[in-house]
């Protein structure tokens, strides 16, 4: 009996007490994949990829931080959110805790540290194919260098992260404008060499009619529009004729063609997918009283009768007594077929980069032809301005009309031509706020001052 | 710690713990023919009869009972026994005396000798001859009163012969063995055994009530609340089947000290607020860990910083509508709820017990007669506060002069209620439609038990249905079944237990709270047209009623199934194991037709969702359990393992492009179909415990629990920590100077406890750096892009909660009232913070330990007292309060993180840090406030310096019972004391914007010089500020305290003659939520801006057979 109970005991205890540690491991889950994992196989490293590119179209990159919100802050839009954080910005009165403007903080960075995981995960595996390699790395780093110089041009100095240790990151402080410029510039050129001239498809080689993954034109464009920034004319010109000769792209005669989804024009887009157009044509067409925004009338006003941009890319709702006028470029509003795509880089942006670059290179003619093509698009005549100046403004204006609420090439551009100061002295008050230069840069956002004391305020906030 | 090292330690372990085993083992058997004598040696002149008593009960553990009224235990005596037997010693000392005594195992309990039952009073003398048979067996039950107990049953132990007694408490059994053993129970009253030693006897039960060693459920053992060392308060079925609930959360509502159940809406299956003595975490869960029936009950534990809302079993829906998982389970299946406090009670489970536990044990059959029981009730709620809301003519005089006062005459377009586009002569007072409604439950129950002395069973159906008070077609309704088996065999070495239940609930609730659609304008349109159809008034609203037209439909089956099993290998050793398994399945559906859009708008187009979510859990926990006594001490060691393992899966679909409403329920007629979710989450724990008391004389107790746990939620080499409580109390009252200088004081005790419990309520998972899928809507070239979600981040360990406690409990008056006083000081630290993380890394934060502390300290008083008690009339209260005060120690680094406004050191954590409201400005007629640094501007966060503390300063209850021949009727008042709460300026939007208001708005200001409440009515920039500064300032905050006559309950119970079919009948009415009693500015100040608790008002009847 008694040695009976004690062999039960004993049985008992070897069968039930023996796996401690092994029992509390855990697979990794089902419905996830760790990084290593991700970069093991071309596809779910290219769906790494593609998901920034989702999340720019449908996150907000693309039409609030980057059209919605700058479009409010210059002379664009009119707030009809009534949240606080959007009437701060439509004031110029945005305050350090800003939420809008913490959230396109918060964004950009993600993009900044998925592209960097990206380049990481690429780099540190080897089961990729070269070719995807490339093109991986590729649009990686252009990514990086879009998400900076949005970055920039929005807060000025930004802490320049260039990998995903969140224990080096997190305490990093700013780094200068110049510095981060030269990174771009870097990213970039490499990222040329490393993308085709073709567009591909989701495996990154396909080649593919849908210009939905950036390319090597896609680069030049933007290396255009960063040299023109950089002042650097030179090159702005020989990067916009770059991509103006390159032949696979042209304007669209019918200014309703510019934003469908087989646009000539487009070097970049972005799609949400199957079932949905763009968020632009669901925040900006108005068949109802507006939810977010409308046309500042200074916007409105600038256009001449006859411009076709005004009928064709400007819509109205009537209530009442009372018109509103909404950015019409994206004719959708909803549906579920799918017939436009996301504007990100477009030829016509070119011909304006490469006109106001002629121009600073004293190439007069040049630069009246390729505004004039832009002109005459719009169903406008040729004009022929004679100095340089008077080219800058028209340049200018023209530009206005024709890259408005588009990716916040208004607010930029005011910026990085000085005009900042001028035209929001006369726009602000009107808006009900008060201007002040320092608000031509963004608040860093409070919480991130508290969250990594070694950055500093923009002054004035 | 690298993993060889863990494997070495874990089988170090292993072997200790077995030759801890093989030594118990060696002492069992040296000890195991060790038995107490039953006769006494006792020479003493002078002594008191207590410490004769006293002398009997260390010599043989015989206790004796008795009632003093009959019988003075200081009256001296002087004896001489040598080797006596305690017939002969109780004979010597009630010689002479009118009583009688009787001795019932361990037991003897003295009664005065009353005539009816002179005949047979004291057990006849053992003839010894065991093989003897009694041909008839006479006996009679009566209470230690003297009055008989009709229908008590009676068994002879080990056998199916039983009978049960008549009204007059006898009750003869034919053939009974000599020696053999009667058992005897009967509702309401300890069931007692009697050694047959003669033809007849009597037996005296004693009522059940106020016994202090009543059975206290501990989880893996089980105590008395004489001998606890720990903190734990019981309730019973008893109490919940007072109150027409559906949940068996809404049944604890103020009853229990130290646990605070907020009901945070009134509609049907809503989930509660539940914590236990205060907030632990800052970052993580403060809910409890619940368990049924030994399985642990899924919560789910998220990182969110929300309140401990026990929220699971949703799929899809938002804040304050989520469905309360333990509505899964049938109040009328519970037996009892123990909620388990301090560290001596809830460190045995280790890292979950941070939060305290909650125990559910549900019915058990009896053995006896095969008793049938049937129970319907039908309900009937409504809303009993309303807000004082501006009639039509008001309402547009304010709208007009808002726009008067900012200079605008030509009304806006928008302005539908004044600018002619509504009837201005229309009247709605969309309360009454809204909230108006009355809802009716209906319950019904029913349920068999009965079984053998060795087996017994028990059966229970349960169908519940409630509807609600909102317009249109909601209702949720619970199935339910639960059955109990339960074994022994007959030589007594092994049992079994086998339970479980099953559930189906149906619930057809609406989306959205209607409370919110009271803010209607009194002029707003009709809501139907003359055809049946929604009314868009040309589009210039959205009509309500088309929230009818999106169905929620969610189904739930609850399936709980537990069994265990044990055997005793040797006197005092047993083996135990426990084997359960739970799953809940959600099935959720909700469509919105097309119909519930404005037909003239373009993006209005039908949808369903349709989303399940599964979770099972599996756990298996063997334990050995060693008892033994020595002398007068006495050990009880517990040691056990714990395997849990936890599976949730969910998936959530779209379908749009339906061709036709009635066909939203059918997928296949979606044109397009988008997954819009898919979880998965595995838990593994795995633990050793162990639970050694130790007691001298059973006056001292000494309950030490340990316990080692591995959680996968934690990264390697971060998994295993160690967890332990020592408990002690000193049962003061059993000691001759008290017994002579404090004879008032029947019973005391004093307790203390200190230990370590964990928390790992962070979600699952944290530790990888993973990525998961962006959206199968949006896909990309046709690709689900991959995105990460996560940082690498290894490091985080277990938040470490340390409890101390200190309680006395006093019986006074024959513990009549009986009396605890407890305080505690819980310390939580190492917090598992979701800790900010400058964006710039990636993410806005990462899970890191802090080393900041929380404190809970309190008082906690529970008085039960039974007032009076008569044959036919008995009175009893009960009373308990808490007084909780949380406070954030340390927290290094608050300035600079996102919290520093969120939580002040020194403060408690429910705080907000608002702006200081200073009135209106005479001139301006606006809102002002305190500008605390003096710049002129009323802005974050230098101005919002003003604490607010949201919590509750103290809460409790107050019930009585009383009970008179067959009538019984029992109120219960809950009371919190919180004087700041969100009113309902919270719920109404901007004085002069459209929207109905409150009356109290008529008070505003007109005109300079106005002493007004309600600033100016306007649009203009600087009202807007003002506004919404108010609504930022402490001027919206109310005293919500509370007084709330929670539950009535009176029936009235009909017994019937023997031999009749029917055994009883009892009809019953009970009303929840009768009266409340707040200076509350709102609905309610417990569900704020959402459907207050209902009263309810329902009546029933309870048939036995």
């Amino acid at each position: 009996m008694k040695s009976k109970a004690i062999y039960t005991v004993t049985i008992f205890y070897f069968l039930t007490v023996t796996s401690c540690k092994k029992f509390v491991e855990v697979d990794t889950p089902q419905n996830q994949l760790t990084r290593s994992t991700v970069f093991k196989s071309d596809k779910t490293a290219n769906a790494a990829l593609l998901a920034i590119y989702s999340q720019m179209a449908g996150g907000g990159l693309s039409y609030n931080y980057l059209s919605l919100y700058p479009g409010l802050l210059a002379d664009e839009l009119v707030d009809f959110t009534a949240q606080n954080s959007n009437i701060e910005l439509y004031t110029n009165g945005v305050l350090r805790n800003n939420s809008a403007i913490s959230e396109a903080w918060q964004a950009m960075y993600k993009f900044i540290y998925e592209a960097n995981a990206i380049i990481e995960g690429v780099n540190a595996s080897t089961n990729l194919s070269s070719n995807i390699r490339k093109q991986i790395r590729g649009e990686a780093l252009f990514t990086r260098a879009l998400i900076y110089f949005y970055l920039i041009n929005y807060f000025g100095d930004v802490p320049f992260i260039t990998n995903t240790n969140y224990k080096e990151n997190e305490s990093l402080p700013r780094s200068s404008n110049t510095e981060i410029y030269t990174a771009i510039i870097s990213d970039l050129l490499e990222a040329k060499d490393l993308l085709n001239a073709n567009y591909t498809d989701a495996d990154g080689l396909s080649p593919i009619t849908e210009r939905l993954r950036p390319n090597k034109s896609a680069v030049t464009a933007l290396l255009a529009r960063i040299y023109l920034y950089l002042k650097n004319y030179d090159k702005a010109n020989e990067m916009s004729t770059d991509v103006i000769n390159n032949g696979d792209y042209h304007l669209e005669n019918n200014l309703d063609a510019v934003f469908l989804r087989n646009s000539q024009e487009a070097i970049w887009q972005l799609s949400n997918g199957p079932a949905f157009n763009t968020f632009e044509g669901l925040i900006y067409v108005l068949y109802s009283y507006p939810g977010y925004a409308d046309l500042n009338p200074y916007l409105v006003n600038i256009f001449s009768t006859n411009d076709l941009r005004k009928s064709q890319w400007i819509g109205t709702y009537l209530e009442g007594t009372d018109t509103f006028y909404f950015p019409n470029k994206y004719k959708v509003q909803y549906s579920t077929d799918v017939t436009e795509y996301v504007m990100v880089l477009r030829l016509a942006e070119q011909y304006l980069i490469r006109s106001e670059a002629r121009a600073n290179l004293d190439d007069i003619n040049g630069a009246n032809q390729d505004l004039n093509i832009i002109r005459n698009r719009a169903g406008l005549p040729d004009t022929l301005i004679a100095t340089k100046n008077e080219l800058m403004d028209a340049i200018l204006k023209e530009r206005q009309r024709e890259l408005f609420t588009e990716w916040g090439h208004r607010w930029f551009d005011l910026k990085r031509t000085g005009q900042v100061d001028a035209v929001m002295a006369k726009i602000t008050p009107y808006k009900g706020g008060t201007w002040q230069l320092y608000k031509a840069l963004m608040p860093v956002p409070q919480d991130e001052i508290l969250k990594n004391r070694r950055l500093n305020q923009n002054s004035g906030y | 710690m690298t993993s060889t090292l863990w494997g070495a330690t874990c089988i170090r372990r292993l072997l200790l713990t077995f030759i801890i085993t093989l030594i118990c083992l060696y002492t069992l058997n040296a000890q195991a023919t060790h038995q107490p004598g039953k006769s006494i040696t006792l020479k003493a002149t002078d002594v008191s009869l207590y410490t004769v008593f006293k002398a009997i009960r260390k010599q043989t553990n015989i206790q004796v009972a008795f009632n003093s009224t009959i019988i003075d235990d200081r009256e001296k005596v002087s004896v001489n026994f040598k080797n006596t037997s305690v017939e002969e010693v109780m004979a010597f000392l009630l010689q002479g005396k009118n009583l009688n005594w009787v001795l019932d195992k361990d037991r003897i309990v003295i009664t005065r000798r009353e005539e009816a039952t002179k005949k047979n009073i004291t057990p006849e003398k053992s003839t010894g001859d065991t093989s003897l048979f009694y041909p008839v067996f006479n006996g009679r039950v009566t209470d230690a009163a003297g009055t008989p107990i009709g229908r008590a049953t009676v068994q002879v132990k080990g056998t199916l012969q039983g009978t049960t007694t008549d009204n007059e408490g006898k009750f003869s059994l034919e053939d009974v063995k000599h020696g053999a053993v009667l058992l005897f129970s009967s509702v309401g009253y300890e069931t007692r055994e009697l050694k047959v030693t003669g033809k007849s006897g009597q037996v005296y039960l004693m009522l059940d009530i106020q016994n202090l060693e009543e059975t206290v459920v501990k989880g893996y053992y089980n105590t008395t609340k004489r001998e606890n060392t720990g903190n734990v308060s019981t309730v019973k079925a008893e109490e919940i089947r007072k109150q027409p609930v559906s949940d068996p959360l809404a049944a604890l509502i103020g009853r229990v000290p130290g646990l605070q159940v907020t009901q945070l809406s009134g509609a049907p299956g809503r989930a509660f607020n539940v914590q236990i003595r205060g907030r632990n975490s800052i970052g993580n869960g403060s809910s409890p860990l619940f368990i049924v029936d030994g399985v642990p009950f899924f919560n789910n534990t998220t990182t969110s910083r929300s309140t401990s809302t026990i929220d699971n079993s949703n799929v899809t829906r938002g804040a304050g509508l989520e469905t309360s998982p333990l509505n899964s389970i049938n109040p009328n299946d519970i037996e009892s709820i123990e909620i388990l406090k301090d560290a001596d009670a809830t460190a045995i489970y280790g890292s979950r017990g941070a939060n305290g536990v909650i125990l559910i044990t549900t019915k058990k059959g009896q053995a006896g007669k095969t008793k049938v029981s049937a129970n319907v009730y039908h309900g009937m709620g409504r809303v009993t506060r309303k807000i004082p809301l501006l009639n039509t003519q008001d309402y547009l005089m304010i709208r007009r002069e808002g726009y008067k006062n900012d200079g605008v005459t030509n009304y806006p377009s928008r302005a539908y209620d004044i600018n002619g586009k509504w009837d201005t002569s229309r009247y709605t007072d969309w309360q009454k439609i809204f909230i108006g409604g009355t809802s009716h439950t209906t319950d019904a129950q029913t349920s068999i038990s009965g079984g053998t002395a060795n087996t017994q069973f028990l059966l229970g159906l349960g169908y519940h249905r409630e509807n609600t008070i909102f317009p249109g077609d909601y209702s949720s309704w619970r199935g339910s079944a639960h059955y109990n088996v339960n074994h022994q065999s007959h030589n007594g070495k092994f049992g079994l237990n086998f339970s479980g239940m099953y559930s189906y609930s149906k619930s057809e609730l609406p989306l959205q709270d209607f409370v919110s659609l009271i803010q209607l304008a009194p002029n707003a349109p009709k809501l139907y047209n003359e055809d049946g159809s929604l009314n868009w008034e040309s589009s210039t609203w959205i009509n309500p009623m088309s929230l009818t037209y999106q169905k929620n439909t969610s189904k739930i089956k609850y399936l709980n199934a537990n069994l265990g099993l044990n055997y005793k290998i040797v006197p005092g050793l047993q083996l135990k194991a426990t084997i359960g398994y739970s799953t809940t399945n959600v099935n959720q559906l909700e469509t919105t037709a097309s119909k519930s859009f404005d037909p003239s708008m373009p993006s209005g187009q039908s949808f369903s969702v349709f989303g399940t979510n599964d979770i099972s859990i599996w756990n298996f926990e063997p334990q050995v359990q060693y008892k033994n006594t020595w002398g007068i001490v006495e050990i009880d060691w517990l040691l056990g393992t714990s395997f849990m393992q936890q599976l949730q899966q969910g998936k959530t679909f779209k379908g749009t492009g339906y061709t036709s409403d009635d066909l939203l329920n059918n997928f296949q007629s979606a044109s397009v179909i988008s997954a819009l979710g898919d979880s998965y989450s595995k838990y593994k724990y795995n633990a050793i415990f162990s639970r050694l008391n130790f007691n001298i004389d059973r006056k001292y107790f000494i309950n030490l629990t340990t316990r080692r746990d591995g959680s996968s939620r934690f990264g390697p080499g971060r998994q295993f920590a160690s967890f332990g409580a020592l408990g002690a109390a000193w049962i003061f009252s059993d000691n001759d100077y008290f017994r002579e200088h404090f004879n008032f004081l029947s019973f005391g005790k004093l307790r203390g406890s200190y230990g370590i419990t964990g928390n790992d309520q962070i979600g699952d998972y944290q530790f990888l750096d993973t990525y998961q899928p962006y959206s199968s809507d949006f896909t990309y070239l046709g690709t689900v892009g991959l995105q990460p979600t996560r940082l690498l981040n290894t490091e985080y360990a277990w938040e470490v909660n340390k409890k101390l406690e200190g309680a006395i409990e006093l019986g006074f008056l024959r513990n009549r009232i009986l009396l605890d006083i407890s305080y505690y000081r819980n310390r939580s630290s190492n917090q598992l913070l979701v800790q900010p993380l400058a964006s710039q890394a990636g993410f806005g934060a990462v899970v890191k330990n802090l080393n900041a502390v929380v404190q809970n300290t309190g008082w906690e008083i529970q008085v039960n007292s039974t007032n009076i008690r008569r044959n036919n009339f008995s009175w009893e209260s009960s009373f308990n309060v808490s007084i909780p005060k949380n406070e954030l120690i340390e927290y290094p680094g608050l300035e600079s993180s996102p919290d520093a406004f969120s939580y002040v050191v020194g403060q408690p954590l429910n705080i907000r840090q608002v702006l200081k409201y200073t009135g209106i400005d005479t001139q301006s007629g606006l809102y002002q406030f305190f500008d605390q640094d003096k710049d002129g501007n009323i802005a974050f966060p230098n101005d919002y310096q003003t604490i607010i503390f949201t919590g509750q300063q103290y809460f409790g209850g107050l019930r009585n019972d009383f009970r008179f021949h067959g009538f019984e009727l029992s109120f219960f008042f809950q009371f919190v004391r919180q004087k700041k709460v969100p009113n309902y300026a919270n719920l109404f939007s901007r004085p002069g914007t459209i929207g109905n208001k409150p009356t109290y708005i008529l008070d505003r200001w007109t005109q300079p010089a106005d002493n007004a409440d309600v600033q100016k009515i306007g649009n203009d920039f600087q009202a807007v500020m003002a506004f919404s500064n108010f609504l930022q300032s402490d001027g919206v905050y109310s005293d919500g305290s509370l007084i709330r006559l929670k539950t009535i309950s009176c029936s009235y119970t009909l017994n019937f003659k023997n031999n009749f079919a029917v055994n009883s009948i009892r009809v019953y009415a009970n009303a929840q939520n009768i009266l409340t009693f707040t200076g509350y500015k709102g609905l309610d100040p417990e569900s704020k801006t959402l459907l207050p608790p209902l009263r309810v008002i329902s009546a029933g009847i309870q048939v036995d057979l």
